[in-house]
């Protein structure tokens, strides 16, 4: 292991990655601020300026990015209680109380140090459990892989919210639709092409992520009415007050942050949980073990109910890379579109990443904790001044964002076809989100597809048809009954609800 | 959103996978791969029977909710402007081969900057020539990328 940390200090402490790193934590928190744009389009956005970049430095960009995003999200849920993302929702809760309070920068130093002591921690935490689990996954198979992936997709709409279930599960399957249109891989023949030469290499990553996420948020932002919540942030962000923490709140602070990590890196490691679930239940955790005196601050700033989400999102996104970087199976929609860009550069996640590119491996790792600590001294000093750059007025933000999603996936393909396509895909992708299809899972099941159908034909011929794979090999029947009580479970939850409200 | 509407998305989404699987039943087989276990069309058929099946689910899952009590009025959003937004960007991939990329983009982010409520004359002409012109000259100038510099121009 300790080889592997000095592999991936030398990739990242050489400037150029450091300056990549320090780009990628201001860019992430400018796009992450945005209303609407979270760090599934700050990375979409990044993924054609790396092109050129090794995959290492890419990477780093790019973890810089996702961190930098969550912060920012999390500055504009305190500033003015519009959460950039999901993840950040719950560091409102006392955030924004807080910056009503006129402790604006309190609260901000608060997040940014709970995010980093969360990062941290689980970076630490990655550092062990990635090798360990990437040598235990080298004995999986076609079979075990196939269940993994299936298990995966659905344990993605299972940690939907209730109701949404079944929406997510149908998402999920338009997302492997879509990664059917194109050329066969096994038998070469040309699938839903429809006689067209611009579909005959399939629909590219790029495009589907930047259509389903960076313009229908944008388009949606437009759909949604003529309010400027970025102009607020003008105005909230120019009296943030002081940054200092007192000693009595770092008290505080540690050892919600102890358990709140370990929790959000536990969450993130699950496919699917995620930064959302791990915010939610660290603040649940917290408030429920909270003195009952403490517990009536929770909701009107409280130093805890701060720390605890901002700590468990961090974790969580540390935590999501385990699965990413050792089974090559993402665990999110930002994972997801993070495996599309390692594939883009010609390297494939999984197992074998530790021995065959074990620079980008640990270079992504380490990049966790050089961004955190980056995010730490750069961006809070710079975060009245990011802010206020937010007060570009929306009829100029808008545009621009969507050329850069546009130009974005042109300058890949040189085609013009692809903003067609584009279009098409952000109009689509607005009704189902209106219809409240979520789009994490479409994307998830679009980058996992080809290698699904791959290992679909890999175990069908090795077993000839036969479904017996489920219950001969150890791994697949493990992963088969994890599964079941993955799909069993919301069932149980519905029903459950379902019979008090009959009586 | 309103449950109708709900149940109307999910038929649509029915029939989108119904169109799905039979159009994957017309997916071409070389001679002798209908007895192999694997088929090119497997992977589609088992999409579109999922997702068939899903769409039943869902409507009854439908069937049975009560309505909401504070539902998205779609009504209430500003359909106009996005609508505007799409058709500049399709006429933005249109313009992009013969205008080139210059005059395409000024032109798109001109236009959707006037979609979206700027009338000041200067945002509207002299940003976005500005910026395109800029961006294009880094991109083809500084990293060497070949972008369209219009059909007029090159005669």
């Amino acid at each position: 292991m300790w080889d592997g940390i000095t592999t991936g200090l030398m990739t990242v402490l050489i400037p150029t990655n450091l300056f990549l790193v320090a780009c990628g934590c201001i860019a992430g928190t400018f796009i992450g601020m945005l209303p609407g744009l979270g760090p599934i389009s700050a990375i979409a956005l990044m993924i054609p300026i790396t092109y050129g970049f090794d995959p290492a430095s890419g990477m780093i960009l790019m973890a810089g990015v996702y961190y930098g995003a969550i912060f920012g999200g999390s500055t504009s849920s305190i500033l003015v209680n519009a959460p950039g993302v999901a993840g950040t929702v719950a560091t409102s809760f006392d955030g924004y109380p807080m910056a009503q309070q006129g402790k604006a920068g309190k609260a901000l130093a608060i997040a940014a140090v709970a995010s980093f002591s969360g990062g941290t921690i689980a970076a630490v935490m990655l550092m062990v459990a990635a090798p360990l689990l990437a040598s235990v996954s080298l004995s999986f198979q076609s079979p075990d892989y196939l269940m993994l992936m299936i298990l995966g997709l659905t344990a993605v709409s299972a940690f939907a919210s209730r109701g949404n279930v079944v929406p997510a599960l149908i998402a999920t399957v338009i997302g492997l639709m879509l990664s059917t249109v194109g050329t066969d891989p096994s038998a070469g023949i040309q699938r839903f092409t429809f006689g067209s030469l611009d579909l005959v290499d399939g629909i590219s990553f790029l495009l589907l992520a930047m259509a389903a996420f960076a313009l229908s948020e944008a388009l949606m932002t437009v759909l949604k009415g003529r309010s400027d919540p970025i102009a607020e942030s003008r105005s909230a962000s120019q009296n943030i007050g002081s940054l200092k923490i007192e000693k009595s709140e770092i008290r505080e602070m540690v050892p919600v942050v102890a358990r709140s990590s370990v929790v959000g890196f536990f969450v993130g490691v699950l496919p699917g949980a995620g930064a959302t679930i791990a915010s939610f239940l660290a603040y649940g955790m917290e408030r429920a073990i909270a003195p009952a005196k403490e517990k009536l601050k929770f909701g009107h700033g409280s130093v805890r109910g701060l720390t605890a989400p901002e700590t468990a999102n961090n974790a969580a996104c540390t935590g999501s890379f385990v699965p990413l970087l050792t089974l090559g199976i993402p665990g999110s929609g930002t994972t997801a579109v993070m495996l599309g860009a390692l594939i883009s550069y010609g390297v494939q996640p999984g197992p074998q990443l530790f021995q065959t590119n074990p620079q980008v491996f640990w270079a992504v790792i380490i990049s966790m904790y050089i961004g955190n600590v980056i995010l730490l001294i750069l961006n809070l000093p710079l975060i009245p001044y990011i802010a206020r750059l937010l007060a570009l007025p929306r009829q100029l933000l808008i545009p621009m964002i969507l050329f850069f999603s546009l130009i974005g996936v042109y300058l890949v393909s040189f085609n013009t076809f692809d903003i067609y396509m584009m279009t098409g895909f952000a109009i689509a992708a607005i009704f189902l989100r209106l219809f409240s299809y979520p789009m994490a899972p479409l994307i998830l099941g679009f980058i996992l597809g080809g290698m699904m159908e791959d290992n679909l034909q890999r175990t069908m011929t090795l077993y000839d048809g036969s479904l017996s794979f489920l219950w001969q090999r150890p791994v697949s029947l493990a992963i088969s009954l994890i599964l079941l009580v993955v799909v069993l479970v919301p069932v149980f939850r519905t029903l459950r609800g379902a019979r008090p409200a009959a009586r | 959103m309103s449950i109708r509407g709900q149940i109307f998305a999910a038929m649509c989404l029915f029939v989108l996978f119904a169109a799905y699987g039979l159009q994957a039943t017309t997916i071409p087989m070389f001679p002798g791969q209908e007895y192999e276990p694997f088929k090119p069309r497997t992977m589609p058929m088992i999409l579109a029977m999922a997702g068939l099946l899903l769409c039943v689910v869902r409507i009854f899952q439908l069937w049975r909710m009560p309505q909401p009590e504070s539902t998205v009025v779609l009504a209430e959003f500003d359909w106009k402007s996005a609508s505007l937004l799409c058709a500049v960007m399709l006429a933005y991939g249109f313009a992009m081969t013969p205008l080139g990329f210059v005059a395409a983009t000024s032109l798109f982010l001109a236009a959707g900057f006037f979609i979206l409520g700027e009338r000041r004359l200067w945002l509207l002409t002299g940003l976005p020539l500005l910026f395109s012109l800029a961006f294009y000259l880094l991109m083809t100038r500084v990293l060497g990328l070949y972008l369209s510099s219009g059909l007029w121009w090159n005669v």
